[in-house]
């Protein structure tokens, strides 16, 4: 399905051969161009995630393999399942992808599972995340077994020149870090209660994430010692900032900043960059939207997520227009130079709308992939703008992000 | 990949069942009762709470002045106070245990009022003195005292269990290396050893004191030992903490309490995770049961009204708060301490537990970052007066 939108077209892309899955949360580009996608199931029972590949120059979607069953894991094995592959899909220069897998889905044939009910159930309980990378070209999988013991990863980043990835686990909320070489595994400790989404890493290969604050916390490359940074995620002005947890983050075309949103209440943007002192935080206000709307109660209302650079250097996200009498989520574009705002379109195709976008990337020639969650089956949304020609690349491997 | 989408076309997908459930009985959280926490932080966030990996409270205490003394482990080990008071209900971190890594369940008061300690890793097993006599918390302002370094009872060793005799004014404790049981008498400032529990490292780092003064401690394969303070004697008893047949090489009692309800001494091991309890009276002792299959009963605590709370945990577990009911006998899961006040917080791991004034429950956190727990258990429902 296609439709006009502003200055391209989008087109909403099905993962129909996966009827039960609904939720695409892992999205990434390859060093090789192709796009990268984690189909995950984690309202129906006995599922695992898949991995899929979109190929941007011949526009096909490829299934390339069932994660579960190559770890070890069937999904009918009556385990909470090796459901997902949540911000845990990392490309790396060699080809491979990184990756851990996530928690949430139920055992076969039960309606629902949760890790505290479960936690000393060895036939029911989750069993950890497996690190593992993923081979492109052979559609092999090289499992490191489990890291995080009964726990899922819910994001990730990769660190090529040490080989080092960076996680966090959910429910217990521990940063981790993996040796890939030496398959060392090391258990940083708990940084809060709520689970950031998402961990980033600078030009030196320290890791970012936030606490329940949204203070700035940063692991050192070297000792992997976590401070916390006197820089906080903006809120409003009555508010603490409790939920202010990373949701996502990207860089900034010259690599400079990075921009991040909160998972929660707000949906504020906002741009950091590390490299003077404790680092320099500033607040780009809410999302979008009308100025005096408030907080909302729910969670999971205004739904920004999405964040990738377009070819244009502008900032595209997805957010949920909260505030109209039928509400949609639209893709908004930002110019970070002047602070305008415009929608590039709605992701409503007829009967269909995505319950939230979950993450967001390019293709070289600039396209941009938005991964949906909350429907069955699930997919991801491609906006394609006028300018962009298949002869013509506009991104390159600098431009990719290794984290998720 | 062709054969895996040829697959897929063809694969009978699993179904979700129909969803006729309550999520209330479902709930894994303490519900019996109220639970909150506080940080290791003035009142009113006026200031930074005790920092990560040096806030694992590993020691709690009552105060004669109903303030909540805890000690930390980690990186360094912090002595603090906890004031349950409408001027300041927060923490005071008094400061810094100077040479300690780590003060586990050795914290007591003395009949002065006076907090004791011992440092359980570190540079140096000294014990220590904390004066409480300047501890307030208000509007005008946060004060406490200093902590006095003293003597080291058994050279080149640390100190794994402490307790107070008000009757003797004398501590009784435990060193970490060659299980010496010593005593430390107040007033001479002057330490005797009066035995070794168990050369092989083979015993358990906890004491009890029974009503009548005597002192319990348990050795190899979790047997246990009586110190007569009348007789000035160790006597080997005939009893075992319990474990799972054929596991007492790996038993060792983990918490103790003794219960002025029943007079019984109640015990949790690990790493079965069994509950127990002796009536040192008849020297009786049975196995009341398993809580959770998590394998340590680190902490617990005799409710004001003769209930006993504990946790039933490990590290990287899941811990869940439990009680029994010395009256009806009954073993009871709790749940999992979870709050939102002070600070939304799931509790996942504990060291340490005491019972305030009011007979509020305190729990020590011991994770990387960590807070005190406070569980108010409910009161119950007074029957009608009929006339």
């Amino acid at each position: 399905m296609k439709k006009e939108a502003l200055e391209g077209e989008i087109e909403y892309f099905c993962f129909d051969k996966l009827p039960k899955h609904d939720s695409t949360w892992g999205l990434c580009t390859g060093v090789d161009g192709n796009i990268y996608i984690a189909a995950c199931g984690e309202t129906t029972g006995g599922l695992s995630v898949f991995i899929l590949r979109y190929l941007p120059d011949i526009e096909k979607l490829e299934y390339l393999i069932e994660v579960g069953p190559e770890l070890g894991e069937p999904p009918d094995n009556g385990h909470a399942t090796q459901s997902k592959i949540h911000y845990c899909l990392i490309p790396g220069s060699d080809g491979l992808l990184y990756c851990s897998t996530h928690a949430s889905g139920p055992p076969v044939n039960h309606p629902f599972w949760r890790p505290q009910n479960t936690w000393d159930d060895e036939n029911v309980r989750f069993p950890g995340a497996f690190i593992f990378t993923y081979d492109p070209k052979k559609n092999k999988i090289n499992n490191f077994g489990i890291g995080p013991k009964r726990e899922g990863s819910r994001c990730l980043a990769y660190d090529e020149k040490r080989k080092k990835l960076y996680g966090i686990t959910w429910p217990r909320n521990h940063l981790y870090v993996y040796y890939i070489e030496s398959r060392k595994y090391i258990d940083l400790g708990r940084i809060g209660d709520i689970n950031p989404q998402a961990i980033f890493l600078d030009k030196f290969g320290n890791a970012y994430t936030t606490d329940d604050y949204g203070f700035i916390l940063k692991i050192d490359a070297e000792t992997n010692e976590i401070k916390k940074l006197k820089v906080k995620c903006p809120c409003e002005n009555y508010r603490y900032g409790w939920h202010n947890v990373t949701y996502d983050v990207v860089p900034s075309p010259d690599w400079k900043w990075f921009y991040g949103t909160d998972w929660g209440y707000e949906s504020r943007l906002w741009r950091f960059t590390p490299y003077e002192g404790d680092g320099i935080m500033e607040d780009l206000g809410r999302a979008w939207g009308p100025a005096d709307f408030k907080t909302d109660r729910s969670l999971e209302r205004w739904q920004v997520r999405g964040l990738v650079f377009g070819a244009d250097k502008k900032l595209y996200f997805a957010m949920r227009s909260g505030w109209e009498e039928e509400e949609h989520t639209y893709i908004i574009r930002l110019d970070t130079k002047t602070g305008e705002r415009e929608k590039v379109c709605s992701l409503t195709f007829g009967d269909h709308k995505p319950r939230a976008i979950a993450s967001a990337t390019f293709d070289f020639y600039g396209n941009l992939y938005f991964a949906e969650a909350g429907n069955a089956p699930t997919g991801m949304y491609i906006y394609r703008p006028k300018n962009v020609r298949k002869d013509k690349k506009l991104f390159s491997w600098k431009d990719v992000k290794l984290w998720g | 990949m062709e054969n895996l989408e040829k697959e897929l076309e063809k694969r009978k997908w699993p179904e979700r069942p129909e969803l006729n459930i309550n999520f209330r009985k479902y709930n894994p959280y303490v519900t019996y009762g109220r639970v909150e926490n506080r940080s290791l932080r003035l009142f009113q966030s006026l200031s930074e709470p005790i920092p990560p990996e040096e806030c694992a409270i590993t020691s709690l205490c009552k105060g004669k002045n109903r303030k909540i003394y805890g000690a930390t482990s980690g990186k360094k080990s912090h002595l603090f106070y906890y004031s349950f008071s409408p001027e300041g209900d927060g923490v005071c971190d008094i400061g810094i245990i100077e040479g300690a890594k780590s003060v586990k369940n050795t914290l007591c008061v003395d009949k002065k009022g006076q907090i004791w300690g011992g440092i359980s890793e570190g540079e140096k097993g000294n014990l220590f003195l904390y004066d409480t006599s300047k501890d307030h918390m208000g509007e005008g302002g946060t004060f406490s005292g200093e902590i006095k370094i003293f003597l080291e009872p058994v050279p080149g060793e640390f100190i794994v269990s402490l307790i107070y005799d008000e009757d003797r004014n004398v501590l009784y404790g435990i060193s970490s290396e060659s299980g010496y049981f010593f005593i430390y008498d107040i007033e001479k400032n002057e330490v005797l050893i009066k035995g070794q529990i168990d050369k092989n490292k083979l015993f358990s780092s906890v004491l009890v004191r029974d009503n009548k003064g005597n002192i319990y401690f348990f050795g190899q394969s979790c047997q246990m030992f009586k110190y007569s303070p009348e007789e000035d004697k160790i006597i080997p008893l005939d009893i075992y903490a319990p474990t799972l047949a054929g596991r007492a090489f790996y038993n060792r009692v983990q918490s103790i309490c003794f219960n002025e309800y029943d007079r019984f001494i109640y015990g949790g091991v690990s790493p079965d995770g069994i509950l127990f309890a002796f009536e040192p009276e008849t020297n009786f002792l049975r196995m009341i049961g398993r809580i959770t299959p998590e394998r340590d009963i680190p902490c617990l605590t005799v409710g004001n009204d003769g209930t006993v709370y504990g946790i039933s945990g490990e590290k990287d577990g899941m811990a869940h708060l439990f009680s029994y009911d010395p009256e009806t006998y009954s073993l009871n899961d709790l749940g999992l301490l979870y709050t939102t006040i002070e600070i939304p917080w799931h509790g996942y791991e504990f060291s340490s537990a005491c019972t305030g004034h009011f007979g509020e429950i305190y729990l020590g956190e011991s994770d990387r970052i960590s807070h005190l727990f406070i569980y108010f258990p409910p009161i119950p429902r007074k029957k009608k007066i009929t006339t």
